[in-house]
């Protein structure tokens, strides 16, 4: 078998097994969509009453932060991924899979993307949601196959940075400690809640090399504002990040077995 | 041609820790082979080398003719590997764990299910193929995963402590699944054991290891006879020898027995080499002198012997430390799965 399609196969196969397991236990995908719930009905209504953070277009703060919450969600579930890989490894699970016929990026990629599942159920109660709330977003078709797209993309990337911080920690304490270190910043040096105009001059070259930054910005731009300038750039800078972390979190794993 | 030739096989850690320390052996195809040492022995260590998960830091391993370090994809291909730690997933049933093997081992999807099917059967899961595997026993789990490395129809498995935390009927049932997939499938086995009575019920050839190097390989029962000594004890009746019965067992049997030990005033311990076969010997000498028999007992040196007279330290004090550590360990393994 040619082993790119070989790869392409096995990617899928560790994928499908992946969703598998989160189709064995919904529950759990649906209880992290409450906190990102509370984040647009109690901070998004408020500040919308307030008109406190200047925003540009004439959107409510609410339908201006929601894809905001959205990435948010996604971001903060695919980046402790890497904690089910240290499980993995602690039980004999990750070592099976390392000696079947399998590439170690297969691994990575597959259950990376499989975060992008997650993403996208959690993204869609976040707009219903938001629709609920009285917000109304002016989509076409294909503006939901980029949202989706951009999801599955930031998932990826989230979760095998997370793969690759991972093989890094010998415990997974000091695993989590690390991961909720970087989570919060990542969150507000970026333009989740706010326009990065209003940001100090220096937090805005912080927030440019952030990539949650792009993920935002596309966000917004398909869900809300359907200007698409800047959505091929963002696009490009998101993927480019993601081959780099895949790759990282692939050679993490070859770390984690010595 | 060898299942497996390891040359010099070395493993440093950081520290110059040598987890594995030059070795070298061979494994003929066809038999059970197995390596019987204390935790920490460098056991699980050759095995990652063998099975490409880990780099040699120096020596070579090859697993029928094809190096482990140049073509660790053809290899992966030949082998089946079960670690010592749990390791199908929790979170999926017994027939997806089996789905998730046969593709990743490229099984064509034509011959997939019945290739399931025959392996739910021999491995006795077919009722509970169909429950998360979170639900079953330590057993069950062992089986579950003998099976997912034998799919894909390999020549070689490596089982790593394939019994370890198990309960009595629970191993026994391992051990026939593993005699039986070499007798009847033909596979080549490589375990790893702490269990002195597994590596004595199990294994065609053992290899005794201990601080990274391999004191030995033999057949079980050529590393009882390097221990020599078994014992015969008798209780008899010398009859009018009574009065001088040191003197006349010594004249009697002073070339058969290598040493004698009076326990009681009928009672008569002797250490005798290959007891199995001498020991009859010995037992018709007395008859001919019409001496009396109260009570017999013959003893084979065991594999507890051999370990002990080759390395020099006792197997269960090494393990028994270190397997209580590995047990509790397994345990968390298991109630986090849970």
């Amino acid at each position: 078998m040619p082993s790119a399609m070989n790869f392409l196969r096995k990617t899928g196969v560790i994928f499908e097994f992946e969703v598998r397991k989160i189709a064995h236990d919904p529950i759990e995908v649906l209880v992290r969509v409450v906190q990102p719930i509370l984040w647009l009905v109690i901070f998004g209504s408020v500040f919308t009453q307030y008109k406190a953070i200047p925003i540009p277009g004439d959107y409510t703060y609410r339908a201006f932060i929601t894809p905001g919450i959205m990435a948010q969600s996604v971001m903060f579930t695919s980046i402790f991924y890497g904690i089910s890989i240290t499980w993995d490894r602690d039980s004999g699970i990750l070592s099976k899979l390392m000696v079947s016929p399998t590439s170690r990026t297969s691994i990575v990629l597959g259950k990376a993307l499989s975060a992008g599942v997650r993403g996208i159920i959690q993204s869609m109660v976040i707009v219903i949601v938001a629709l609920a709330l009285g917000e109304r977003f002016d989509i076409g078709p294909l503006n939901i196959l980029g949202i989706v797209l951009v999801i599955f993309l930031m998932a990826t990337c989230f979760a095998s940075m997370s793969i690759f911080i991972a093989s890094f920690m010998k415990n997974r304490e000091r695993f989590m400690g690390v991961v909720q270190l970087i989570m919060m910043p990542l969150f507000f040096a970026s333009n989740a809640l706010y326009p990065i105009k209003i940001m100090p001059t220096a937090l805005q070259y912080v927030a440019k090399g952030n990539p949650l930054y792009y993920v935002v910005d596309s966000l917004r731009s398909l869900l809300l504002t359907n200007d698409l300038s800047s959505l091929p750039f963002d696009l490009g800078v998101l993927f480019v990040i993601t081959v780099i972390f895949v790759l990282a979190g692939t050679w993490g794993l070859k770390r984690l077995m010595e | 041609m060898k299942a497996i030739k390891v040359k010099n096989l070395s493993k440093i850690y950081k520290g110059d820790i040598r987890a594995v320390d030059g070795i070298s052996f061979d494994v003929d195809e066809g038999i059970i082979f197995g390596f019987l040492g204390p935790n920490g022995a460098g056991k699980s260590t050759t095995i990652k080398i063998l099975v490409t998960l880990i780099q040699a830091s120096g020596g070579s391993g090859k697993i029928f003719g094809i190096d482990v370090v140049k073509d660790p994809s053809k290899v992966r291909e030949m082998i089946g590997y079960v670690p010592q730690e749990i390791s199908a997933d929790a979170s999926l049933t017994g027939y997806e764990n089996l789905m998730l093997a046969a593709k990743l081992y490229d099984i064509p999807a034509g011959v997939r299910e019945k290739r399931i099917e025959e392996v739910l059967e021999i491995f006795d899961l077919k009722e509970r193929a169909d429950n998360m595997v979170k639900t079953f026993s330590g057993g069950m789990i062992r089986r579950l995963e003998i099976g997912q490395s034998m799919l894909h129809q390999p020549r070689l498995l490596f089982l790593d402590e394939p019994t370890i935390g198990l309960d009595p009927s629970g191993r026994k049932l391992v051990w026939q699944h593993i005699r039986r997939l070499n007798k009847e499938k033909g596979i080549t086995i490589f375990l790893t054991t702490h269990y002195m009575d597994e590596a004595d019920e199990l294994c065609d050839r053992i290899g005794i290891i201990s601080g990274g190097k391999i004191a030995t390989v033999e057949t079980p029962s050529a590393l009882k006879d390097l221990v020599g000594g078994g014992t015969l004890t008798i209780d008899m009746d010398l009859g009018e020898h009574a009065a001088n019965a040191k003197e006349f067992l010594t004249e009697l049997l002073q070339t058969d027995v290598v040493s004698m030990t009076m326990l009681s005033d009928s009672k008569w311990r002797f250490t005798i080499n290959n007891v199995t076969h001498n020991g009859p010997k010995v037992i018709q000498k007395l008859m001919e002198q019409k001496v009396g028999f109260k009570d017999l007992e013959i003893k084979s040196p065991t594999l507890e012997d051999a370990f002990l007279k080759l390395t020099g330290s006792k197997l269960d004090e090494e393990a028994s430390k270190a397997s209580w550590k590995n047990i509790t360990g397994r345990r968390r393994t298991i109630r986090r799965m849970g």
